[in-house]
């Protein structure tokens, strides 16, 4: 028999069979206890498994997406044209928001919105909505106040409610080259300039992060960058420049009050674009105002009959074919020739001029002499080479290739227009691509605004390479042809207004008639002037066009646009510090080893 | 030698509270490196807040610098009145836009060699 000891004494009583099955029952109650945790854990580790771990990820875990941002875009300097800032969005869960009209109404005047454009973001089948994105820090500020989104018990305004940071397109010279950089939507999506040819450099892709939250919902480090940021681009743009063509032209504006005005300057030896200047323009920063007149990037995308600047062509060729030399002269005295039964005119009888003196005083009549004397076959090749009817290649959205008729398809006055620039139609760009040919010694360039790219650390992407050098006049022809441009600007030229202080220019004017749409005739009051020429002439450092278009109260590009090219060149030629002409023989010496 | 029963009880006595000692200090190691990791963590992700805070407040601060260096702005203050004085004492002004007197360049030429580059005003010349 066993015995057990009793509580508190030393006696042992019997184990009795009470005790054995009280022992049976607590062994089966673990027993029992255990198969159900068995089943419960079975039931939970595998067949719910995917269920609950994908309760568990929602909520220990937190997706955020990388914040990606566009590279910068800088002149040739340094200087931002356009950068990036990362501004508040405001989005409502319109299931979850539960406000007031008063609420509503204080919500909108923090936004400066109307109350009624708020209400309309609350439609309840929504449950992702903007409220109005990229917010200031100061609307930010206000819309937190209204809705009590900074109290530590959150405000039941808030519910529904939240602020998503996202990056937003900023530029810091707001008017400035808007023509050139060009502009992105809400969504940072390319729209114009080099922000759309250049997209696949400027942005990149971000993808996601995973993070890892505790209880109370606090996030924890993943050790990822959450910044990824596109190349940065460096465009042969300089600021200064720009400025100065921009505030000449606004100066143009109010003077002649014409429909529009274009300036470009272009290092002639290189293509490189300095500075591409458009009236009207508009803000990149508020590109609700502008309209669809300001946007346009007439340099490139216009095309207008060049009139008189065209005269280079035919008088190059003349020249290079050997047809005419300088000692030749025409007869200009009856100021009118017919071609084909169109009678045209010159400005002014002029008499007996030499070859230099036709273009110096941009006859027509003596042009068309040129030409006719040329033939169409050889007019026809030289604007091609020249560079006329095709597109330049500049590195800029929209450029249209301009038009030159085939030879077969000229008609019987063709002859008699197209020497003196009709029945052509041209871009500034291309006639300023032309002339650079007589600045650079007869090489024809290729005009680009992007110089460099590189990533955020400095890495070199790409860079701008020169195409081969394309000859299209002998230096012989471009050197002549650079001394009668000089004539032009001269006393008895038709350009004297552009004439610079301290150095010689070389240019032409151009004053082309508009065709009247209702007569489909040549217009008697609406005109295209303009002047291109390049600066110092013998030795070059920009050529520039100037082209006013419809200016009101003169016509002559030597009246209208000159001017504004010799304001330009100017102030251009000091900012660069280029030495006047003169400089030898005033008072600086050059001093070598 | 022989080990009797009583060295054996010695040892065990030390033996046994060592190893308990050893496990438990064990885990109260890997317990307090695992919190140190996970207070790390919270630390590194306040910092990569206040990094972000920082950038953003950065790049809003660059934007207007450059905004506020922008030729247009640089010439709408030079052509306040109580700059005028200053600014005329700096070169000409064209526009309230300062350039430099083009007669006052000095050309000089490159020289092949590394050596000092000489220039100088002729002789006699009053200016």
């Amino acid at each position: 028999m066993e015995y057990k000891a009793e509580s508190g004494g030393q006696k042992l009583r019997p184990d009795t069979g009470l005790n054995r099955k009280r022992a049976v029952i607590l062994n089966t109650t673990i027993i029992f206890a255990f198969i159900a945790i068995f089943f419960r854990l079975t039931d939970l580790m595998i067949f719910n498994h995917k269920l609950l771990s994908g309760k568990a990820r929602m909520q220990q875990g937190k997706t955020e997406d990388i914040h990606v941002m566009r590279g910068n875009i800088y002149d040739r300097r340094g200087r931002e044209f356009a950068v990036n800032m990362e501004l508040e969005s405001l989005y409502c869960d319109a299931r979850d928001v539960e406000l007031g009209k008063e609420q509503v109404q204080k919500l909108s005047s923090a936004l400066g919105m109307e109350a009624r454009a708020v209400q309309a973001k609350f439609q309840p089948e929504k449950r992702f909505t903007w409220v109005n994105r990229k917010l200031p820090a100061e609307k930010v500020q206000k819309v937190r106040d209204v809705l009590g989104m900074d109290r530590k018990v959150k405000d039941p305004d808030a519910r529904g409610f939240g602020f998503v940071t996202e990056s937003k397109r900023f530029y810091p010279k707001g008017e400035l080259a808007s023509h050139i950089i060009g502009n992105v939507g809400m969504d940072n999506q390319p729209l114009e300039g080099v922000e759309l040819l250049y997209d696949k450099y400027l942005k990149t892709s971000g993808g996601k992060v995973y993070f890892s939250r505790d209880a109370s919902g606090k996030v924890l480090s993943s050790g990822v960058e959450m910044e990824a940021r596109g190349n940065d681009i460096q465009l042969t743009i300089d600021e200064g420049l720009q400025y100065i063509a921009e505030k000449e032209l606004a100066k143009a504006m109010a003077k002649w009050r014409p429909v529009a005005a274009t300036a470009i300057i272009m290092d002639p030896f290189t293509g490189e674009i300095l500075a591409l200047a458009n009236r009207p323009s508009y803000d990149l920063n508020n590109l609700g105002r502008a309209n669809r007149d300001d946007v346009r990037n007439r340099p490139i995308t216009d095309i207008y009959e060049p009139g008189s600047t065209f005269k280079i062509v035919v008088g190059a060729a003349a020249l290079e074919e050997g047809v005419f030399n300088l000692n030749n002269t025409f007869d200009c005295s009856r100021g009118t020739i017919e071609v084909g039964g169109k009678v045209i005119h010159d400005a002014h009888r002029h008499g007996l001029l030499t070859f230099k003196e036709v273009i110096q005083k941009s006859s027509n009549v003596g042009s068309i002499m040129i030409g006719m004397k040329l033939g169409k076959e050889n007019v026809y090749k030289y604007a091609k080479l020249f560079g006329y009817g095709e597109k330049t290649g500049i590195d800029l959205p929209g450029e249209v290739s301009g038009w030159i008729k085939k030879p077969e398809k000229w008609s019987a006055t063709s002859i008699g227009a197209i020497p003196i620039g009709q029945e052509v139609a041209v871009t500034p760009l291309q006639v300023l691509r032309a002339y650079s040919v007589i600045a650079n010694g007869g090489f024809l360039v290729k005009p680009h605004v992007v110089s460099e790219i590189k990533t955020h650390e400095g890495q070199p992407v790409y860079s701008f390479k020169e195409p081969e050098k394309k000859r299209i006049l002998s230096e012989k022809t471009a050197t002549i042809f650079k001394d009668i441009l000089k004539t032009v600007v001269e006393e008895g030229g038709t350009a004297t207004g552009a004439a610079v202080d301290g150095n010689a220019v070389a240019g032409k004017t151009g004053t082309a008639q508009l065709v009247d749409r209702r007569t489909k005739r040549y217009s008697k009051d609406r005109f295209i002037s303009s002047f291109v020429g390049f600066v110092p002439a013998d030795n070059p450092k920009l050529a520039m066009i100037v082209v006013v278009y419809e200016p009101k109260g003169a016509i002559y590009g030597g009246v209208v646009a000159a001017p504004v090219f010799k304001n330009i060149a100017n102030q251009t030629l000091s900012y660069l510090n280029v030495p006047r002409d003169d400089v030898r023989e005033k008072n600086l010496l050059l001093v070598a080893k | 030698m022989m080990r009797t029963k009583a060295d054996g009880n010695i040892i065990s006595l030390f033996y046994k509270p060592l190893c308990v000692l050893l496990v438990l200090s064990g885990l109260f190691s890997l317990i307090w490196l695992r919190s140190s990791i996970v207070s790390m963590t919270y630390s590194l992700r306040d910092l990569e807040e206040k990094t972000m805070e920082a950038r953003k407040d950065m790049k809003i601060l660059l934007a207007e610098r450059s905004s506020l260096m922008s030729v247009s702005k640089v010439t709408a203050s030079l052509n306040e009145p109580s700059r005028q004085a200053l600014v005329s004492a700096a070169g000409p002004i064209e526009n309230g836009y300062v350039t430099p007197d083009r007669t006052r360049v000095v050309m000089v030429q490159k020289n092949r060699t590394a050596e000092p580059q000489k220039a100088s005003l002729r002789m006699g010349d009053k200016r």
